[in-house]
């Protein structure tokens, strides 16, 4: 009897037990979705419309939860959402590139991959990245299906790097790349017709620029870089220095203007360059509030999109902004409370 | 006693154990400094440091004297050792996430339903290094989390997240946001021997699917966890980091390891690995 007691309470404590990891602990706090939209700050839009997708995730991007916003709607997206290094991706879409990826590397005899560093996409391919050098860099068509890797025999193009920007250009695509472990950066020209490596310079840009949006990249190849009070150009012929205003902070290619960023604590200076390089409008962007720090940054045409993150956070954490920066002017902010423990980690602008 | 009664009791007591354990783990989610704060401006303007002075510095601050000799070498020396200071002294609020299936993180953040909060600043950092903290539970097992930097330069490092994904590159700057935090780093080897270790890892230890019964029986390693993954890529180069021995190793067990010396604090108490 005794026994028979020892062996029931046991198996019965051990059931107990699977059970309760599975209850979450009663400190925790509310789970309940709160309301994160908060109150309309400024709203100069004039009836001019816009639609972006906010990105929350929690530390170890398990729970991802994206937001789709306009003037006049905040609703949850209920597409379920991937994440790798540098972004998110819709939860389809990753999986049916990965398989096509994963096809391409089992004819190849290589092992099957569930991660990859970046994800780009230009008019007429999807891009994977890891940062293992460009024989990892898995060109995707969007037409066809096909998987491609590009063909080179420049020695530096197996590095480990990390693929910064991609443009696709009208019979070339640059990569834009920076070097693993170094402060070096590579320039790649790809033919369309061969994917082929027709040419490539490796540049030393200053140890300012580290990070991807320290780094901007056109459709002809032409690489920017943030450099002390000036961007450094470059092409796979030329080198110089553009002077600016301000050392930028974050610098962007979009629609054949150039934007280079400073954020600072009371504003966001901010330089609009054309095609011939040549500064076109400059001046302050007014912050939703002071010492806030920028989470996303987005062009299109000439308004400029933030998302900043209130470091003193003493009403609300996030804004949603957005500047004409033909006039310099604030024309619309939004406040943004937070939920469920999760930070706004990204955004992308639905055209 | 009848079966029955003995049963609802047990099961009581065991009941009771579990939540009361799992509500003390909630409320000890770190170490605060149990010092004042002092005025630093005396010491750092001297021209060498005994180790009278890096102790007072590491019970300030949280950095030890590598650190400290390497910040004594940049620009804004004494500027950021007070920025460590405050950092590290100043009251933080705690609160906990849950991790499906089983685990809970901890967050800095005044409040359940504020955002994270980056709680401190990093120390500098090199490849090789290892970071380090508590705040991750599954249960009522505090088993922490750790990562490798893979990229000093681009701010990277190496991880086995959670089940169901599998080792890859993060940013350095996520880990400011836990509520504790140690750098560690092999003793006595030059940096060129942990650089060597973080290529390995980034080189056949990224991609590697998450098991959290994987041990160190591999011979290639074929799947990991946060802490296997960490050791997997000491061993290869005869580093065996298990302070334990074993066939399985944890964030703490790697914690307590003689070939490791501390670097940087952050809600660890100095008086102890773990």
């Amino acid at each position: 009897m005794q026994k028979k007691t020892l062996i029931m309470s046991s198996l019965l404590c051990s059931i107990f037990l699977l059970i309760a990891g599975f209850i979450r602990p009663f400190n925790k706090g509310s789970s309940a979705t709160t309301t994160l939209k908060g109150p309309v700050l400024i709203d100069r839009l004039q009836d001019k419309p816009f639609h972006l997708q906010l990105i929350y995730g929690d530390i170890s991007l398990t729970d991802i939860k994206v937001y789709d916003v306009s003037p006049s709607q905040f609703l949850i997206n209920d597409v379920p959402y991937t994440s790798f290094t540098e972004g998110f991706i819709p939860s389809e879409k990753n999986n049916r590139l990965l398989e096509a990826v994963n096809q391409f590397r089992s004819l190849h005899h290589l092992n099957t991959i569930s991660y990859y560093y970046d994800y780009t996409e230009t008019a007429h391919y999807d891009f994977l990245s890891l940062s293992d050098g460009l024989d990892t860099l898995y060109i995707i068509n969007k037409n066809t299906g096909e998987v491609q890797t590009p063909h080179f025999d420049v020695p530096y193009a197996s590095e480990k790097q990390y693929v910064y920007h991609i443009k696709e250009g009208t019979d070339a695509i640059y990569i834009l790349t920076a070097k693993s472990n170094s402060y070096d950066a590579y320039l790649y020209r790809l033919d369309k017709e061969t994917l082929s490596i027709t040419d490539s310079k490796k540049i030393l840009p200053s140890s300012l620029a580290i990070k991807r949006h320290h780094y901007a990249l056109s459709a002809n190849g032409t690489a920017f870089f943030i450099n002390e009070d000036s961007l450094l150009v470059e092409t796979l012929t030329k080198s110089y220095r553009l002077p600016l205003p301000f050392t930028p902070t974050e610098v962007y290619f979009e629609d054949g203007q150039l934007y280079a960023f400073s954020l600072s604590d009371f504003f966001l200076s901010y330089a609009v360059l054309n095609n011939n390089l040549e500064i076109v409008n400059t001046g302050n962007l007014n912050l939703p509030n002071n010492h806030v720090s920028l989470v996303d940054a987005l062009l299109n045409g000439t308004t400029l999109y933030t998302i900043t993150y209130d470091t003193n956070h003493p009403l609300y954490r996030n804004y949603l902004t957005l500047y004409n920066l033909s006039t310099g002017e604030m024309i619309y902010c939004l406040a943004l409370k937070t939920s469920d423990q999760l930070a706004l980690l990204d955004a992308n602008l639905i055209t | 006693m009848k079966l029955r009664t003995f049963l609802i009791l047990f099961f009581i007591s065991l009941f009771s154990f579990f939540f009361l354990y799992q509500r003390y783990l909630l409320q000890n989610p770190r170490y605060t400094p149990e010092v004042d704060a002092i005025d630093l401006s005396l010491l750092l303007e001297k021209e060498t440091f005994s180790d009278e002075d890096y102790e007072i510095f590491y019970t300030q601050t949280g950095l030890s004297k590598p650190i400290v000799d390497e910040l004594a070498s940049q620009p804004d020396f004494k500027e950021k050792m007070f920025n460590f200071q405050e950092n590290y002294l100043k009251e933080v609020s705690v609160y906990s996430e849950f991790l499906p299936p089983l685990t809970t993180c901890e967050l800095v953040g005044e409040s359940s339903e504020t955002e994270n909060d980056k709680a401190f600043t990093l120390a500098p950092y090199h490849n090789g290094y290892l970071f380090f903290t508590k705040s991750t539970f599954t249960m009522n097992w505090r088993h922490g989390h750790i990562g490798i930097v893979t990229d000093e330069i681009r701010g990277i490092t190496l991880e086995a997240l959670n089940p169901g994904s599998p080792t890859m590159e993060q940013h350095v700057s996520k880990w400011e946001y836990y509520p504790t935090f140690k750098m560690m780093r092999l003793k006595n080897v030059p940096q060129s021997t942990l650089d060597a270790i973080a290529s390995y890892a980034t080189t056949y230890l990224k991609g590697l699917p998450y098991n959290i019964l994987a041990d160190k029986a591999q011979e290639t390693p074929t799947d990991t966890h946060c802490a296997l993954l960490i050791w997997q890529a000491f061993n290869h180069f005869g580093y065996d980091l298990d302070a334990t021995g074993g066939l399985f190793v944890s964030p703490k067990n790697i914690a307590s390891s003689p070939l490791l010396e501390v670097l940087q604090i952050y809600g660890f108490n100095p008086n102890k690995d773990w």
